[in-house]
């Protein structure tokens, strides 16, 4: 057996120094420094599991028949993974339930945040006596627990005969909603420079003409962050949602799937769990589309841009 | 293009004890270049901002041309201003930034991009003209807004420290194209700045305001000349005029071991036998008798030189500052005597600051 030559002298050894190349960092460092990070890889390890392992239990079991639920191991596998008849079974219903949050939940997104970004842009951008008693107002309606005028306004609602449609929907998320929405609003606004928008008037710009070609434009990445955070809070409602909703056909996503059994009241295990699953995809699609400009409008506020 | 009319114009704010603007008079001629100059919270901007409409007037009225635009709206007064922060519309490029006054008047397309491109030459920007603002350095930013102005062709430009952002580079060169530029267009146009070297190179006339109230209106010669009084003869003129207050004797004031004459009217209207004697530091002269300066610091600036030092009359301390030439400055810690030359002393009242002579 031949053993390769050990070289006598040690490679570069014949360039000048400042052209050897740099010696290689040390390895013998690596396991400790590994080791040193155990600790902080565990709780990301274990944090992960928490967060996905629900996750990945509800799309197997999206899989399952009833029979495999109720007579194999609770941790077993799916035994056929192309076995799409839960989601058949469940978009029957949840459609109409997707269809009902969406009808719901996007005017109100889309009122909630042309009056919001308007409120903001009078009380922060328009000088008038009084804006600071009305911001005051708005702040007022953040800390009200609207949990607790739910019944009065439902009898507000019947009395007007709006009870058999989403209208109560629309109308109390936009209000619950708007108190949030008009104080961040503010806030963005006042990292502004008032002279754009008084560039703005001596260029001729009504009001009206300031808000919706400069104050728009400029707050857009703070509306989409406004927005996705006001979207989860209407699309996983279920309070609100559950008090106003009469009809099986008016139900909202989360009030569906809290209903969402069987003939003779059976839990079907299955397409619920078939029908949570679209309703977690539909969120992370939405979630995905728009984290971009969340992250932009996180930063929009912290300095002048 | 018109001229401006300042007639008695107040400002006071809600809750303040005294106007910010004190029943301003002041005529800027058609096609005049003036300067308002003072101070922090001299009512400068505040002044430019009645006139451009952004505060309200309390009192007294503002023309532009024949028309009193007192209670006018800011856009139907047929002005352009340029703010100190440029204050440029973020999301739109730089033709759109210019042209945004334009669309908003209902001009058409065509002949908005021909004013913007025109107005985009004049100011070497048009490589720059489908930008965003964010993108453009800071002399640049400035040109835009110099270029929003001037693309609408108003009757006034407005300018609130446009300079101020820009290092001091690029702010003289700045000065001198925006000086140029106004003399080309013509165009009246009132500038605020708080820093005296813009308002004396920059001004056909310049105001200097103090607590709101409008100190003098002149030429820049005439201000440095003829100071009507302490407080213009300290703001105008870098370094300061020394101001310091002498006893006055029969027929002058004692300054130092000599006296300097002064005519008996002037003296007359001394109070307490006293009055503030000024001297530009390029007037104060080296010589063997005069009053006694401790020299504290020399600046050597080449050509000149300036002497920082003070003097002690009555037990009162006086810093005093001396223009000697730069290659024979005297030694820190030595005691020079200084004379002012004859003919360039200026004389104050101690009581109220106004000129005596």
């Amino acid at each position: 057996m031949t053993t390769p030559a050990t070289p006598l002298v040690a490679p570069h050894a014949d360039l000048p120094t400042g052209e050897r190349p740099a010696p290689r960092p040390r390895r013998r460092r690596r396991p400790m420094r590994a080791l040193r990070k155990l600790p902080l890889y565990s709780v990301v390890a274990v944090l992960l599991i928490s967060v996905l392992y629900p996750l990945v239990w509800l799309v197997l079991g999206s899989f399952k028949t009833q029979d495999e639920f109720l007579n194999s191991p609770t941790w077993a596998l799916p035994e056929d993974f192309t076995n799409l008849e839960n989601f058949d079974a469940a978009w029957g219903s949840v459609s109409q339930y997707l269809l009902n949050s969406t009808l719901a939940v996007f005017p109100a997104l889309l009122v909630m945040l042309v009056i919001g970004t308007a409120a903001g842009f009078a009380l922060e951008i328009m000088v008038w006596k009084g804006r600071g008693t009305v911001l005051l107002v708005f702040l007022i309606g953040i800390m009200v627990p609207w949990q607790m005028i739910l019944l009065p306004l439902f009898t507000v609602y019947f009395q007007a005969g709006l009870t058999q449609s989403l209208w109560p929907l629309i109308i109390t998320y936009t209000a619950t909603g708007l108190p949030l929405t008009v104080f961040l609003m503010a806030t963005y606004f006042r990292a502004i420079p008032r002279e754009v928008f008084e560039a703005a008037t001596l260029d001729g710009a009504s009001m009206l003409r300031s808000l919706v070609s400069i104050a728009f434009p400029m707050m857009k990445n703070a509306i989409f962050t406004i927005a996705l955070v006001q979207f989860f809070f209407m699309w996983n409602d279920l309070l609100i949602a559950l008090t106003f909703t009469t009809r099986d056909e008016l139900r909202t996503v989360q009030a569906g799937l809290l209903n969402f059994t069987g003939e003779f009241g059976v839990v079907q295990y299955g397409p619920t769990f078939a029908a949570i699953c679209i309703n977690v995809l539909v969120i992370l699609a939405i979630y995905l589309f728009l984290n971009q400009r969340v992250m932009r409008g996180m930063a929009a506020g912290a300095v002048k841009g | 293009m018109a001229t401006v009319v300042y007639d008695g114009a107040t400002r006071l704010y809600p809750g303040a004890d005294r106007p910010a603007v004190d029943a301003l008079d002041l005529t800027i001629e058609d096609g005049e270049f003036l300067v308002l100059v003072g101070p922090s919270g001299c009512g400068k901007s505040t002044s430019l901002r009645m006139l451009a409409g952004l505060e309200d007037v309390d009192g007294g009225a503002i023309r532009i041309g024949d028309v009193d635009v007192t209670d006018v709206a800011p856009k139907d007064r047929d002005i352009a201003m340029v703010f100190q922060n440029y204050a440029l519309y973020p999301h739109m490029t730089v033709g759109d930034n210019m042209g945004f006054a334009l669309k908003i008047a209902g001009i058409g397309k065509e002949e908005r991009a021909t004013r913007v491109r025109e107005a985009a030459r004049i100011l070497d920007l048009e490589p720059y003209l489908d930008r965003k603002p964010k993108a453009l350095s800071g002399g640049q930013r400035q040109r835009v807004a110099m270029g929003r102005a001037i693309v609408r062709s108003p009757q006034v430009f407005l300018m609130d420290e446009p300079l101020s952002n820009l290092d001091a580079k690029l702010r003289v060169q700045t000065r001198t194209e925006i000086a140029s530029l106004q003399r080309r267009l013509g165009v009246t146009t009132v500038y605020v700045t708080h820093d005296q070297v813009e308002a004396m190179t920059m001004g056909d006339r310049v105001a200097v305001l103090k607590d709101g109230v409008l100190q003098q209106v002149g030429a820049p010669r005439e201000l440095y000349d003829r100071p009507v009084n302490a407080f213009v003869a300290g703001f105008i003129g870098s370094p300061a005029m020394n101001l310091i207050e002498l006893p006055t004797v029969d027929g002058g004031v004692r300054f130092g071991d000599t006296t300097l004459a002064v005519e008996r009217s002037a003296l007359a209207q001394a109070v307490d036998r006293r009055v503030l004697v000024g001297v530009r530091p390029e007037d104060l002269e080296l010589a063997e008798q005069g009053l006694p300066v401790s020299v504290d610091v020399v600046e050597e600036l080449g050509a000149d030189g300036f002497v920082y030092g003070h003097t002690e009359i009555g037990g009162d301390r006086h810093e005093v500052v001396v223009r000697v030439d730069g290659r024979q400055v005297p030694a820190r810690g030595s005691v020079v005597h200084v004379r002012p030359q004859a003919g360039h002393t200026h004389l104050f009242s101690t009581a109220d600051g106004h000129r005596l002579a």
